[in-house]
């Protein structure tokens, strides 16, 4: 009996222990790239871990790497700005939307809801051409503003989705008590509503952040002038290079990353409730 | 002046909580959609300076089927597609029942799953790109040197393995959300049930089918036809490692729409292409809204 219980679970750590070094080696290959100089790469120096680690790669890749004379600085301002309106307005009337679909009862509430299910899943690169061929004829393409609007449409439904799953879960009778006490729609949405569920607010405003921040389908065929690029355009311009930068390339992907995954890690009871009460409904 | 009603004020407050949402949607999303259906039955060309653009049927499409390219380009959408989604149900499925018994560092490896689903995919496919590269890539020098293989992989140079390889990344990247939402599924199921299966003497494998499968079911079915949907439009993991090739042996339907469009200006013919991708679409999600629909507690 004891052998058996042992084999179980010496067979579940080894299973275990597979499965995370398979989930987390690309990460660790990114990582162990972009702590080596440059020729390193070249020498293939097969070992996970670089015998001499530098942050070389680093500093090149913040400071010193140009295209088209423009650099991390500026791409990441654009990404972060682009992003972050984008990200702001859309949680803004996703909430609100989301609020009323769970709440209120009016008529054409299931057509709503039936436009946000199929605006989800719509895959983007269909609205992408008659969407490019008219900002081009308005003289529009190649504007960070127009780049924001359309992250903010794309942000929309998935957010709202999100949200009608958060709200309906959360229990009406505050709400019941605040309107009984003479409160508007109003002041119950944003003074009970609003502050009582920040964080998954945040987690939801996330979750939408990356969507805008790894895109490169939309940002590739806006914008073409270097000064204008978010992060993603930033990062496949290496490739073009007559040498290409491994190690740079990694350290920048390492910046642009790192951060995310540990927004992840740090909201994931959020984002996995959040996810698990849209995927629910 | 006139007392507005207390039913017209309640509906001009929810009015008030739609607007925005309506606006955001019909101008960026549903006008765009509703130009693409009509563009995939105009005439487009672009070098010419005309404004007008004559309604040609369907000679779009008929472009579209005759493209040489065209059968191997719907067979890759779908083995792709088929293959990625299967692959991320069912390791997704294997990592949650695995995360679902108790050992110690549980949290820690539920954390690294957030690892794929964080990371952006141009990142993704510039580790990958540098990991397989057959002359400098970690991983295939790691490949080479086990016993039974045979010098570097080439893995992009021929289309089956390109497209299995690619199908491989995307479950990498993909299969945590499933694995999360089906954990969330699991957990949920009481205790009791497979206390009381045990006494009554069910094993491992009945209790699965018995007791968990038939409770996460619903679950699995509402995400593999979101994974549909995002899987058959994939497009930069694809375009930002093979571009389609190599000889369109990766190319699939968001790929070639985009190719057509922006670089071959064929933009006619992406549209009808993209008439087909949204059909196809419409059909899943009017499926997925009657999914949800069913369980009731909605509208």
């Amino acid at each position: 009996m004891r052998v058996k219980y042992y084999a179980n679970r010496t067979l579940l750590y080894t299973t275990v222990l597979l499965v995370s070094i398979l989930i987390a080696i690309p990460f660790v290959i990114m990582l162990s790239y972009s702590f080596r100089a440059s020729h390193d790469i070249f020498s293939l120096e097969i070992g996970l871990f670089p015998k001499k680690p530098t942050l070389a790669a680093y500093k090149n890749a913040l400071f010193n790497y140009r295209f088209g004379g423009q650099g991390f600085a500026r791409w990441s301002l654009n990404s972060l700005l682009t992003c972050g309106l984008a990200t702001f307005f859309a949680i803004f009337s996703a909430a609100m939307t989301g609020y009323a679909i769970s709440r209120f009862r009016f008529t054409g509430k299931k057509v709503l809801w039936f436009l946000i299910a199929l605006t989800q899943t719509i895959p983007w690169i269909i609205i992408l051409i008659p969407y490019y061929i008219t900002i081009s004829r308005m003289g529009l393409a190649n504007n960070l503003y127009i780049l924001g609007m359309t992250y903010m449409a794309v942000f929309l439904p998935t957010s709202a989705w999100l949200f009608v799953g958060f709200f309906n879960n959360i229990p009406y009778e505050m709400e019941e008590a605040a309107k009984i006490d003479g409160c508007s729609p109003w002041g119950i949405f944003f003074r009970i509503i609003i502050p009582l569920s920040v964080t998954s607010i945040s987690a939801i405003a996330l979750v939408a952040f990356v969507t805008g921040w790894g895109d490169f389908l939309f940002a590739s065929v806006f914008l073409k002038k270097a000064s204008l690029w978010t992060l993603p355009l930033g990062l496949t311009s290496f490739r073009g290079e007559h040498q290409i930068q491994w190690s740079e390339i990694m350290a920048m992907s390492a910046i642009v990353t790192v951060p995310i995954v540990i927004l992840f890690i740090y909201l994931q009871k959020y984002l996995v409730d959040l996810m698990a009460g849209g995927v629910k409904q | 002046m006139v007392e507005i009603s207390r039913r017209n004020r309640e509906r001009i407050v929810i009015l008030q909580f739609i607007v925005p949402s309506l606006m955001i949607i019909g101008i960026f999303i549903l006008f765009p959609i509703t130009k693409a259906i009509t563009m995939a039955f105009q005439e487009w060309i672009l070098t010419s300076s005309s404004p007008d653009h004559p309604f040609v049927g369907m000679n779009n499409f008929r472009e579209v089927f005759s493209i040489t390219h065209f059968p191997k380009m719907i067979t890759n959408t779908l083995v792709y597609t088929a293959g990625s989604v299967g692959g991320k149900m069912i390791v997704g499925l294997g990592v949650a029942l695995l995360l679902n018994r108790k050992f110690i560092g549980r949290g820690i490896v539920r954390g690294l799953m957030l690892i794929p689903w964080a990371m952006p995919m141009v990142v993704v496919t510039n580790v990958f790109r540098i990991a397989l590269d057959p002359s400098y890539g970690l991983f295939n020098a790691l490949l080479s040197s086990l016993p039974f293989v045979d010098g570097p992989i080439q893995f992009f140079s021929n289309g089956p393995l390109a497209l299995g390889t690619l199908v491989g990344i995307g479950i990498w990247k993909n299969f945590p959300f499933v694995s999360l939402m089906l954990l969330a599924a699991l957990q949920s199921v009481p205790q009791d049930y497979y206390d009381a299966a045990s006494i009554d003497g069910a094993g491992t494998l009945a209790q699965f089918r018995k007791i968990t499968w038939p409770l996460i079911k619903p679950i699995w079915n509402t995400l593999m036809i979101l994974q549909i949907l995002w899987t058959v439009k994939e497009f930069e993991l694809i375009y930002l490692i093979t571009q389609g090739g190599p000889n369109n042996g990766t190319n699939i339907i968001g790929i070639d729409i985009y190719l057509n469009a922006f670089r071959f200006y064929k933009i006619g013919a992406a549209n009808a292409e993209g008439i087909l991708l949204l059909l196809f679409c419409l059909v899943f999600a009017i499926v997925y809204f009657r999914s949800m629909h069913k369980k009731g507690d909605f509208v």
